[in-house]
């Protein structure tokens, strides 16, 4: 785009400086959107924190987060914590995160390895979610299960039909974070 | 059938936890090689202009009824842009077109007009609740589009349509993930526009179908699309359809407001499954000459604009390495090579050396040919050389002179 050297002599210099921002503003964001973004998020979570429901980037990378769920009240979760692993990917936000609870977890939609089957995760993810909307909807998840396509087959069994047995199960396997 | 059933029944009762395990890690390995798979792309995100006549021969071998219809798409349409497959192809193609479309209009008015309309379509957004930090680096982006449109018209830069191109497809991610947004709040603002189209709530349909990122856009999201974005404009769009349904020419379906007959067209081809965008001749009347300029690679300098075009040579390039002062001292025979073709003189007013003409008697015949080097028409052309008829000026010197002159 040699157009804005050629012209520089016709034009004021007001309108060339502009041009020449604009034709940089698009790589600059390119190159540091995803950190931008997440700055952002960072910042939105610690100013307007939700309840119940927190996440910080780990040690000296911005894409590695770690993230904290209490479990809803009047649920089998109620007052445990849940911690869970944000991986964000170079194209954030119009990929998803990639989440795993990394405290073992015995729910319908989360397998032994603490991959979770979310929608908003994978085909219904769009770059309007962030992390808080998806540390909401995972703890809503805890209390509300979709059956009907378990990770865990044994738990979507068990949620109604025998609930202590439930309960047995998820305290066997869950461990209290130490952090 | 009542021997398999309860052969199932066994299996699960026996080992359900097995079972579901297995099953559970079944599909979480496939789910994980669903979802690391990304196909191939290549090419950029918006293609540039091209002849559509490789349409044509993209489709040489291919089913007779695609041959049938590709080779007719030439002449009605001469050119078309690819745009690249990946999901995001429909997005793409119909707001780069859109953009074209500004540019085309050479106003700044308008420009400035459906700046400001994509603006408080941003409205739609804070009244969807959605924060305004998720959204704002987006339509930032989106915005620097228009600023480069209406800095090209205000600077009438030649250069304007691949400007425009660069900076669509630096932001064209930015700008589809925002448009993307904007549909979905356009959508949801009327839902009785849409719904008896659909199979589900308008909420449900955005949230599969308008708002992730490189979902293919089926023909209610363009309809929603195109409603949102290019019929405001004062815009039409026509979808010509490339498929196998019988008959020779493609199938067009055409979008418009219906009150401006004369509104300028964003024509997009659809093959299944992909949207590019084709011109017909007239839809590039002002851009073509853009497009088509050379570009200024090969040094070819003459300075004298008067000979005709054959005799424009590349300057050699022992000419331009040879030191400053020779260039200044040499004359006109010195630069001059064996090769009778090469016509260079370094300057307009350094002349061949002085060549009185050969024949003392000239007929009028000989005046008025090439080979008289007073004639403008001759290789040799010595204008001092020139000579007014002294007789028969009466009858002829009209003609005469203005021949000569």
């Amino acid at each position: 785009m040699d157009y804005s050297i050629e012209d520089v002599e016709n034009s004021s210099s007001s309108t060339s400086t502009q041009t020449e921002k604009t034709n940089q503003a698009p790589q600059r964001v390119e190159a540091g959107s995803v950190t931008k973004r997440l700055q952002t998020e960072l910042m939105q979570l610690m100013m307007s924190p939700s309840p119940g429901v927190s996440a910080f980037p780990d040690d000296g990378n911005l894409l590695q987060w770690t993230g904290t769920i209490s479990g809803p009240d009047g649920t089998f979760y109620e007052s445990l914590t849940f911690k869970l692993s944000f991986s964000f990917p170079s194209n954030y936000p119009y990929s998803p995160p990639t989440v795993l609870f990394t405290t073992p977890m015995f729910h319908p939609n989360v397998d032994m390895a603490g991959r979770i089957c979310l929608d908003i995760l994978k085909d219904k993810w769009s770059a309007v979610y962030n992390v808080q909307s998806i540390l909401l909807s995972l703890q809503s998840l805890l209390g509300e299960p979709n059956n009907k396509s378990p990770l865990n087959g044994q738990a979507a069994e068990l949620w109604d039909k025998n609930p202590t047995e439930y309960k047995r199960l998820l305290m066997l396997r869950h461990r209290e974070a130490d952090e | 059938m009542p021997t398999p059933q309860p052969f199932v029944q066994d299996v699960s009762v026996a080992s359900p936890e097995l079972t579901s395990f297995n099953e559970a890690q079944r599909l979480a390995e496939m789910e994980k090689l669903s979802s690391d798979y990304t196909p191939e792309y290549t090419g950029p995100l918006v293609g540039d202009l091209k002849s559509s006549r490789e349409l044509a021969h993209e489709y040489v071998g291919a089913d007779p009824i695609y041959v049938t219809k590709t080779s007719a798409m030439y002449p009605a349409y001469t050119h078309y842009r690819k745009i690249r497959g990946d999901g995001n192809c429909a997005w793409r193609a119909i707001a780069f077109g859109y953009f074209e479309l500004l540019l085309r209009s050479n106003s700044v008015d308008v420009v400035n007009r459906e700046r400001a309309r994509l603006r408080s379509l941003g409205n739609l957004l804070k009244a969807a609740d959605i924060r305004d930090y998720l959204y704002e680096d987006f339509a930032t982006d989106t915005d620097s589009v228009f600023q480069v449109i209406s800095t090209s018209i205000l600077e009438e830069d030649p250069n304007a349509a691949s400007a425009l191109l660069t900076q669509f497809n630096e932001a064209s991610d930015s700008s589809v993930a925002y448009l993307k947004m904007l549909t979905s709040a356009w959508m949801k603002s009327r839902p009785g526009d849409y719904e008896a189209y659909l199979e589900t709530s308008v909420l449900e349909y955005c949230s599969i179908f308008i708002e992730p990122f490189g979902v293919e856009l089926d023909h209610v999201g363009v309809k929603a699309f195109i409603d949102c974005l290019v019929i405001p404009a004062d815009f039409r769009v026509e979808i010509s359809y490339l498929d196998r349904s019988p008959g020779s020419e493609m199938n067009i379906h055409h979008f418009e407001s219906g009150e401006n007959p004369y509104a300028p067209t964003l024509r997009l081809l659809y093959r299944p499954g992909h949207y590019d965008i084709i011109y017909k001749a007239e839809d590039l009347s002002e851009l073509v000459p853009f497009l088509d300029k050379p570009q200024a690679s090969l040094v070819q300098v003459s300075f004298m604009p008067h000979l005709p075009d054959q005799f424009f040579e590349s300057t050699p390039l022992n000419f331009f390495l040879q030191p400053v002062n020779s260039v200044a001292n040499t004359t006109t025979t010195s630069i001059r090579t064996n090769d009778d073709r090469d016509r260079f003189r370094a300057s307009l007013f350094q002349y061949p050396p002085f060549q009185p003409s050969p024949l003392p008697f000239q007929t009028s015949i000989f005046r008025n040919s090439a080979y008289n080097p007073s004639h403008y028409q001759s290789e040799n052309f010595q204008p001092e050389l020139y000579q007014p008829e002294l007789t028969d000026v009466s009858s002829r010197g009209g003609h005469g002179s203005r021949r000569r002159v």
